[in-house]
């Protein structure tokens, strides 16, 4: 792994060649794009009324002011629509490593064949094209669909309660999209800290759960956290969950983007709006991985049980 | 009694989650083989009609060649600068080699639509909005981070011994490189290939923004079908990916144990 050095060129011995491929992507892909985008957002607003046609619409070329993001700042539906996309990422996320750190201690420690299962059930939704996911959740959360004929019998779901288009359905469809990274990351972090100490924690006569409690979750809260940023990275710019999964109620900075650039044609404003967006999705994130890193059960050290509080469950 | 609790609690568990994820994909295959022009699962019969028409369609043949195109095109992109960037970290020091991960994976972690959105503007400012390469470099952003972290496991589990034995027997460093490491490396490679192949063909949002009515891909195709009623075509073309993404795993789990794969995808 580190063989880092070895040919005395910081480059590697292959010399400075082989990462011209990486820069030029980075520059035609990545850094130009976002570039432009800005430059973009500073053109005038040709506003929404001329749809692209004749001289309205797209931007006015030749033009730089401030005026989209003034614009987007004072518009109390833009901020609404940036507090859901805020509340569906941090909603999406929690959820989601909730569910997935059970999973991927399920995963760790089975063996064999029923751990190839569970991973690869968990890894096939990725391998899809995510229109595929969203019209199998449309397709479960249909008003005479199989999950409402499941659930209305039983009674958790009330006679006339809808499913589609719901709040629950835009975090179903976010959650199916970003557990999976959760679960990746998780059971990463499970096989990193592996089962000696658990062991011991068990001989010395502590229970499962304060095993877990005072061993397991204290040595895998960096793995943890580490998921919780990337799955809110990933919820904050969610676009096809809210978009085909939710009604306008649920329209999150990325479904704004794309309606100002497709729908109102006002690609200015779009570009403005999708400069806040990454503006807000840096700032959530260094927030959260601040938070995140404030010295909790990680940096305690795991103490094992004495043997007469065995087994209290 | 206890360990039995929780074990058999685990399992149910880890089957619900699952279960659910596999079944997402199941209900949007079911309803493709329903022949009713009602969406719905299928009650009484099954029937390729779907199929038969999503074939028979001008448009979605042609989304279904554009994608492949793109595929291809990203693919090649792709294994090319992840493949160099392979080469180069592995030798490098572990700064550098950081740095050049974190400038490859960057445009995953942007938001796909501020992506997308400066990629059509660039694009169009360069006159090649539209062209199937504009979509190949859109997908490549995508994919190159995936080849790299692949190929990079598959480097660090060849023995540099071996090359350098080809060295100290008189080859250069690229003979070396191609007639030892090479070979080695190829079912790394393929994988690579299939997973670039897999996220091209999935790939939503810069395909929405950057093509044409006449390079549109399948997701394209697919989007304004999904947006007010769901139509069953679009079942038959979610069956069609199911199969193709189906197909594309069988061959790379035939060429690596994909369980450790998964650990290599974690991400950082």
């Amino acid at each position: 792994m580190a063989r880092g050095g070895k040919s005395g060129s910081p480059w590697g011995d292959a010399g400075w060649p082989l990462w011209l491929p990486a820069a030029a992507l980075a520059a035609v892909g990545f850094a130009a794009p976002l570039a432009w985008l800005g430059r973009l957002s500073l053109y005038e607003s040709a506003g929404s009324g001329g749809y692209g046609l004749g001289n309205a619409g797209l931007y006015v070329a030749g033009t730089l002011t401030l005026d989209n993001y003034r614009a987007l700042l004072a518009d109390p539906y833009v901020w609404r629509i940036a507090a859901f996309t805020v509340k569906l990422g941090l909603v999406s996320a929690l959820t989601s490593v909730a569910l997935a750190y059970p999973f991927a201690l399920v995963i760790d420690r089975a063996r064999g064949w029923t751990q190839a299962a569970l991973l690869g059930a968990t890894i096939l939704p990725k391998f899809v094209n995510p229109l595929v996911v969203i019209a199998g959740i449309e397709v479960a959360l249909a008003q005479d669909g199989p999950v409402r004929s499941l659930l209305v019998p039983l009674g958790l779901v009330g006679e006339e309660t809808r499913l589609a288009h719901t709040f629950l359905a835009v975090v179903v469809g976010e959650v199916v999209f970003v557990l999976p990274y959760a679960v990746l990351i998780l059971v990463a972090t499970f096989a990193s800290v592996g089962r000696s100490l658990v062991d011991a924690a068990r001989g010395l006569g502590a229970s499962p759960l304060r095993a877990f409690l005072e061993v397991t979750l204290p040595l895998t809260w960096r793995g943890t956290r580490a998921a919780l940023v990337l799955c809110l990275v990933f919820g904050l710019s969610a676009f096809t969950a809210p978009f085909f999964l939710g009604g306008p109620e649920h329209y999150t900075l990325s479904v704004l983007v794309h309606r100002l650039v497709l729908v109102n044609l006002d690609w200015a404003a779009g570009a403005a709006a999708a400069v806040e967006m990454l503006g807000l999705a840096v700032l959530l994130v260094l927030v959260a991985s601040r938070l995140a890193a404030t010295p909790r059960t990680g940096d305690r050290e795991a103490t094992v049980p004495a043997p007469a509080e065995r087994s209290a469950a | 009694m206890t360990d039995r609790f929780w074990r058999a609690a685990g399992t149910l568990y880890a089957l619900a989650v699952a279960g659910t994820l596999v079944s997402v994909l199941g209900f949007a295959l079911a309803v493709s083989f329903n022949p009713s022009t009602v969406i719905g699962l299928p009650t009484s019969e099954l029937s390729l009609r779907w199929y038969r028409e999503f074939f028979a369609s001008p448009v979605w043949r042609q989304g279904v060649g554009n994608s492949l195109l793109v595929a291809a095109l990203s693919t090649a992109l792709a294994l090319t600068v992840g493949g160099a960037s392979a080469l180069a970290a592995d030798r490098a020091s572990r700064r550098r080699a950081a740095l050049l991960e974190a400038s490859l994976v960057a445009p995953l972690l942007t938001p796909g639509i501020a992506l997308a959105l400066g990629l059509l503007v660039f694009f169009r400012w360069l006159g090649i909005s539209g062209t199937y390469w504009a979509l190949a470099v859109g997908h490549a952003l995508i994919s190159t981070p995936v080849v790299f972290l692949v190929l990079r496991g598959t480097l660090a589990g060849i023995d540099p011994r071996l090359e350098e034995a080809a060295r100290g027997l008189g080859a250069s460093p690229w003979r070396a490189r191609a007639a030892v490491t090479l070979p080695l490396a190829l079912p790394g490679v393929a994988v690579a290939a299939i997973f670039a192949i897999i996220l091209s063909i999935g790939e939503v949002v810069i395909s929405l923004l950057v093509s044409t009515p006449s390079t549109q891909t399948l997701s394209k195709v697919i989007w304004p079908n999904l947006q007010y009623e769901l139509t069953p075509i679009v079942a038959a073309a979610s069956g069609v990916l199911l199969l193709a993404a189906g197909l594309l795993i069988g061959v790379a789990a035939r060429l690596v144990r994909l369980d450790r794969l998964a650990v290599v995808l974690r991400g950082r």
